[in-house]
This record gives structure tokens, sequence and C-alpha cells, in this order.
């Protein structure tokens, strides 16, 4: 898949104060290890919070928004109303948390996940300052339509793209549900709550980080959205998984060529002590405003390709022991 | 009587503001709209309890609190309809934002885009509809 004339990189809108480098927000060439810090979307931040550096360029990127998407996002806001809710009086014991996680996972696909995995909720998924009362993450992907998402980056894909991050949320809310109604807490943290959702979706075993700095899957490549589910109810947590996504991306170039802002490193970056796949944010953010969310490397990406991913890992997995 | 009474003062009423000039009738029409606007905006100010302005967006105070105003985990069926009530609120306001200014954001972005020419955008975090 190749974009259809993607529009040039060149902007109508313009910072006249600059806000901070959002690459040194995210700390990019840091050696010591801390907390992420919210830089661009959020959810928001209460009083007594420190202010967002590209928060004007968020709400630029929210009013400027074509009718579709912003539809979506409308619908989120109302049904994001029920992510918390009242727990059963009456807790289900948990004898063997193996057992349990299996049932949770076999609701969560009944509900309409399409990737589930647990984890535990670790320093690398909350922002600086942010707690939660909660031990565990299920973590839920929702694959989006193909045949919209190949419409990137117009309002079509953006639409679709919205649409997912929707269904993501519903899906959270009946989890969460369902799970209270056993007994135990929990909260939906999906589309709009200020969690990182992509280290959760890598430590519960749904995929590995690619060099577009999305969750690649063996079953629907970066084509998914992420959601979670936040509990105390005890779980068996999942290990995370080497599907050979930096053979190929070590190698492969398909995104980095067709990233108009040039926002693709080729390397893995040195960020917050920590060596990884990182998309220049500076780069990148200007263009996902401009294109209504972009979504051009996801797309290109081989390992998005329908009926790839499985026998890409197959490959690169058995040219390790060859 | 009645009826031919109220006709009368129609027909009165509609040959006065024919003869008044243009100008004259889009300036009242604009002040009796920016009253019900000024209405409206105050009623769902009461029922939700704030405002939402570019201002709020920016800083995301409103957004910020979304989980402190509309989560409700312990409730009755009335706190959750009251809850239900400010949030629709809420959501109009949202819209409200996004049709008048996003409107005005949108056709500046065109034309600029159109033009090879840009614009600003800083004022978003000051602007107050």
């Amino acid at each position: 898949m190749r974009p259809h004339n993607p529009p040039p990189a060149v902007y109508a809108f313009e910072y006249e104060r600059a806000p901070v480098s959002g690459n040194a927000i995210n700390g990019l060439d840091e050696q010591t290890k801390r907390r992420a810090q919210q830089v661009f979307h959020s959810s928001g931040r209460g009083p007594g919070r420190e202010p967002i550096a590209w928060a004007v360029l968020d709400a630029f990127f929210n009013l400027i928004s074509a009718p579709g998407p912003f539809w979506q996002v409308v619908r989120t806001l109302w049904q994001r109303r029920l992510y918390a809710g009242s727990v059963a009086p009456d807790r289900i014991p948990v004898e063997d948390p193996r057992v349990v996680a299996q049932q949770i996972k076999a609701k969560a696909l009944e509900i309409g996940a399409d990737l589930v995995g647990i984890s535990k909720i670790g320093e690398d998924a909350l922002y600086k300052g942010e707690s939660v009362p909660y031990k565990y993450a299920i973590s839920l992907g929702t694959a989006m339509d193909r045949d919209e998402m190949l419409h990137v980056p117009q309002i079509r894909a953006a639409t679709e793209v919205m649409r997912m991050y929707r269904i993501g949320s519903r899906n959270a809310i009946r989890l969460a549900a369902y799970i209270r109604s056993l007994g135990w807490p929990a909260q939906a943290y999906a589309d709009g709550e200020d969690v990182l959702q992509i280290p959760m979706a890598l430590q519960a075993g749904l995929g590995q980080l690619g060099k577009h700095g999305s969750v690649i899957s063996k079953e629907y490549g970066s084509n998914f959205r992420l959601a979670a589910v936040f509990t105390d109810m005890p779980l068996a947590c999942d290990e995370p998984a080497d599907i050979g996504v930096d053979d190929v991306c070590l190698t492969c170039q398909r995104c980095v060529l067709d990233c108009p802002p040039d926002a693709i490193f080729q390397e893995k970056q040195m960020v917050r002590g920590e060596v990884k796949w990182y998309v220049d944010f500076d780069k990148c953010i200007p263009y996902f405003t401009k294109t209504a969310g972009c979504g051009i490397c996801i797309e290109v990406c081989p390992w998005s390709e329908p009926g790839r991913g499985q026998w890409l890992s197959e490959k690169m997995l058995a040219k390790r022991y060859i | 009587m009645g009826s031919s009474a109220f006709r009368c003062s129609r027909l009165r009423r509609s040959a006065a503001v024919e003869s008044r000039p243009d100008q004259v009738w889009r300036a009242e029409r604009a002040h009796r709209l920016r009253g019900s606007v000024v209405a409206i905006k105050a009623v769902m100010r009461r029922i939700s309890r704030f405002s939402v302005s570019s201002r709020d967006w920016v800083a995301n105070s409103s957004m910020g609190t979304y989980g402190e105003k509309f989560y409700l985990h312990e409730a009755n069926w009335l706190q959750r309809l009251w809850r239900d009530l400010r949030l629709l609120a809420y959501i109009a306001q949202i819209i409200w934002l996004w049709s008048v200014l996003g409107r005005r954001l949108r056709r500046l972005n065109h034309t600029h885009t159109a033009r090879g020419t840009t614009f600003p955008i800083d004022f978003l975090g000051d602007e107050e509809l």
C-alpha cells in the first residue's frame, strides 16, 4: 500500500512563541530513567498541575477536525461517563489466577476485542505525577477496517480511527462492568484517559514496538487501537512477545521513506534511559495535525497487510536459527 | 373579531418591517440572536456549573476534570440522572465551540493553505467565546 498523494509537510498554522521541543519533553537522548510527561494529547490538567506544552496545537487539532471524526469524539465523550461504576457487594473468590485470567480473556474476546493481554501496572504505564488505585491492566486491541484505513491521510481514515477508539472504549466499559459484577473493582482506561497504552500492551504480549513507534501484532500489524481495563482482581500476567519485529524493522525502510515530514528515525534512539524506536515529535505532530491524524506509517507497514504478519513472524524467527 | 385584530396587527408589523432599511432590520435580528445565545449559554452554565472556552480547552482545566465531574462509583438513579444532564450540557458546549470557533479556524486554515501563507495559533489560549 502507498498513500495517495499525501499533502506536503508545509503548514498554514504556526506558533509565534514556539513551545519547548516535544523531543526534549519526551526525553530524547536522556540517559536516566524517568516517567513520561504529557506533551500533546491529554485528558487534561486539573488545578495545580503543570500546563501541557503543546496544548494549543492539540486544541487546534480538535477544533479543525472534520464532522466525521468529531462526531465519533462526541459519542466517546458521552459513553466515557461509564468508565467507572459501582462494584457488586458479593465478591467471587479467585482461587487460581491463571484460570480466571483465561475466563476474563475469553469474555473480552466475546465482548468484541480482537486482542487481549494482561500485565501488572508499572511505572512506565503512568505519566509523571499520576497514580492509579489498581494493580493489573487488561490491554484490549480493536482492529480497524483495513479498507477504510487505506485512505490515509484523509478524513475517511481519521473517522475510522476515531470510530475504533470509540468501540475500543465501549469494549473496555463492558469488560470493566463485567469484572465489577464479580465483586472486584475495575475501571476502563481507554480513549481520553491519561495512561500510556503502548508500554502496557507490550508488557501484556500484544506485540512489539515497531520503527514507527506503534505496537505491531502478528494478527493485525499496527492496524488496531488500544484500550485498557484496570482492576485489582488477581490475574496471571502475560509475558512480552517476540514475534521478530526488530528483525524486519532494522532493515525495512517503508515507513521511513513514506513519512512526508521525515519524522521516523533509521535507528533506535536513547529515550529516558532506554534504547527504543522513537518518532521525531517536532516533525510528526504538525503533519499529524494538518492531516487529521495522518497514519501513513502504520498502513504502509508490511506487518499491517492482512494475513502477512503470521508469515513474516515465522520467517523472521526461523532465520535466527539458520 | 380577535383573529382579525391579530391579522391586522401582523399586517401592520410586517409593513413596518418592510419599510425599515435592511441594515436596521439585520442589526435587530443579530441583537436578538446574540441575546438568545447569551441566554442559552447562561442556562448551560447554570446546569454544568462551568463553561467551556478555548482557554479552558487549551489549559485543559475542564477536560482534565472529566473524571472528577462525571465518574460515579456508587450512586443512586437521581445522581446518575443529574450527572447525565450536566454531561449533556458539557457536550453541547463542546459542539458549540467546535462549530463556532472551529468553523472560523477551518476557514482560516483553508484560506492560508491556498495562499501559501501562515497564521499564528497562539491566540487560541486567549480566545473567549
